[in-house]
């Protein structure tokens, strides 16, 4: 009972964050509902009996990666955005198209019934277990993510180098 | 449901308790730390207030709450009100799991001497930690000076970067006791070797080098004295700090003074302060191993 409660009140809570996230037009106010979308998402993960995945969202996502979205922003020092009247092809074809999404989702979700129900709370994560899974199991898929994420970070340091001077022919002074 | 009404009535009352006691112990290493440092700097450090100086604390921290609240104009408003309170939430919410002593029986329920026993409490402590952050950085880019910012930029900075030596020194830690959890890790260094060595972490898998890692680690984190960059009075008139942040603003403008009311009536001086003293007392809790009878350790 408690457990659903908490579900549905940080549910809530996420959604208005994203919403927030969207509406404020100062990009400081979004980044900060996005950290809030992130903390309410961690605890519908700490609700769900993932405690470790919770633990390493909030340490990755808003203690890590939110903290330099703040920062670019800080130092670009950008200022409130402009509003426009938005594209009318969004308003004619965005809102139906997310609505039906959502149904189509809701649809497959009440359809699957041969699943079988688990009470919130009642899976625990325990990091032991999610340790062990990663390094016997999932051991080649974790070492390929990892790779992965190596290529990401060559990427970014290829793309964010200065492209490097030519060398100039020193002129002679006549 | 009165198990359920007794867990909460006993959750207040840790919670009332362990903040107060936490508050007058921090209020008091303030008192003791300026007593020491000016005695070792021929001075006699605060002697005016009460016997010793003792009052001291209790004088700053009403000076605190009475000063005029003056929100500086040309400031982003509510960032600017709730980055302190970010701070010391933050700061408050790791004491959270911090074990007290053993469990003691109350009307036949069970009590632990502790907020709560968390699975993940390690992680938990390094998260809020590092969501921490964002109290200081708000702070300096709210003020709206270049100078704020700066300071704030470095202090932000500097606790991300360091963060990462803290989280890696105490992995150590966590394959000797394997556990997350504070009072797994606590009574995992009950005991002693040959009868009288106590066998804490530090002493035990040459787990010294990560405490002065972690203690290094953790003065950096709390900008204390040799990683103080971000206060540099000279350059930056303090920075970012929360209400030393104002200060900073009132030599800027001369005229703008804001006591902050939540670091006043919450930490006694400015949260960073706090937090230091929680870092070194985990570093106790961790490394030196608290006795698991039910002490006290301050």
């Amino acid at each position: 009972m408690l457990h659903l409660v908490l579900f549905l009140v940080f549910g809530a809570i996420c959604v208005a964050g994203a919403v927030n996230l969207l509406a404020q037009n100062h990009p400081i106010s979004s980044a900060l509902s996005l950290v809030v979308v992130m903390a309410s998402l961690a605890v519908e993960y700490l609700l769900l009996g993932a405690e470790f995945v919770a633990a390493v969202q909030v340490i990755v996502y808003a203690g890590a990666v939110m903290v330099l979205f703040v920062f670019v922003i800080m130092l670009l020092n950008a200022g409130a955005e402009e509003r426009t009247q938005g594209s009318r092809v969004a308003l004619v074809l965005g809102i139906p198209g997310v609505l039906a999404g959502g149904l189509l989702v809701a649809w497959v979700l009440v359809q699957r019934t041969n699943t079988p129900e688990v009470p919130l709370g009642a899976l625990p994560g325990f990091p032991k277990t999610i340790g062990a899974l990663l390094f016997h199991q999932f051991l080649l898929p974790f070492e390929v993510t990892s790779i992965l994420v190596l290529i990401a970070i060559m990427g970014a340091v290829v793309l964010a180098s200065r492209p490097e001077p030519k060398m100039k022919v020193p002129e002679k002074e006549s | 449901m009165s198990n359920l009404l007794f867990f909460i009535v006993a959750s207040i009352i840790k919670i009332v308790l362990v903040i107060f006691i936490l508050l007058t112990a921090v209020a008091y290493t303030v008192w003791l730390e300026r007593k020491v440092v000016g005695h070792m700097q021929n001075r006699w450090g605060p002697s005016r207030v009460g016997p010793f100086g003792l009052l001291q604390p209790a004088a700053d921290g009403i000076k605190f709450l009475m000063k005029e609240d003056l929100t500086p104009p040309h400031v982003y408003r509510p960032l600017f009100i709730a980055a302190p309170m970010i701070a010391v939430i933050c700061a408050l919410t790791s004491i959270s799991v911090i074990p007290f002593g053993n469990a003691i029986t109350v009307f036949g329920h069970i009590v632990p001497m502790q907020i709560t026993d968390l699975n993940i409490g390690l992680l938990l402590i390094l998260g809020v930690t590092s969501v921490g952050v964002y109290g200081v950085a708000l702070a300096g880019w709210s003020s709206n000076s270049k100078y704020s910012l700066l300071g704030g930029l470095r202090a932000s900075a500097q606790m991300v970067s360091y963060e990462i030596c803290l989280g890696l020194s105490l992995v150590g830690v966590l394959i000797v006791s394997g556990s997350f959890s504070l009072r797994e890790i606590v009574q995992s260094q009950s005991g002693h070797f040959f009868g009288f060595i106590p066998k804490w972490n530090i002493f035990y898998g040459c787990q010294f080098i990560a405490f002065f890692i972690y203690l290094m680690a953790a003065y950096a984190e709390t900008n204390r004295l040799p990683f103080d960059l971000p206060e540099a009075e000279t350059e930056l008139v303090a920075g970012y700090h929360d209400h030393r942040r104002l200060r900073g603003h009132r030599a800027l403008s001369g005229r703008l003074e804001r006591s902050d009311i939540w670091s006043a009536a919450f930490a006694g001086d400015s949260p960073d302060f706090l937090v230091r003293r929680k870092n070194l007392r985990f570093s106790f809790y961790l490394y030196l191993g608290a006795r698991h009878t039910a002490t006290f350790p301050l």
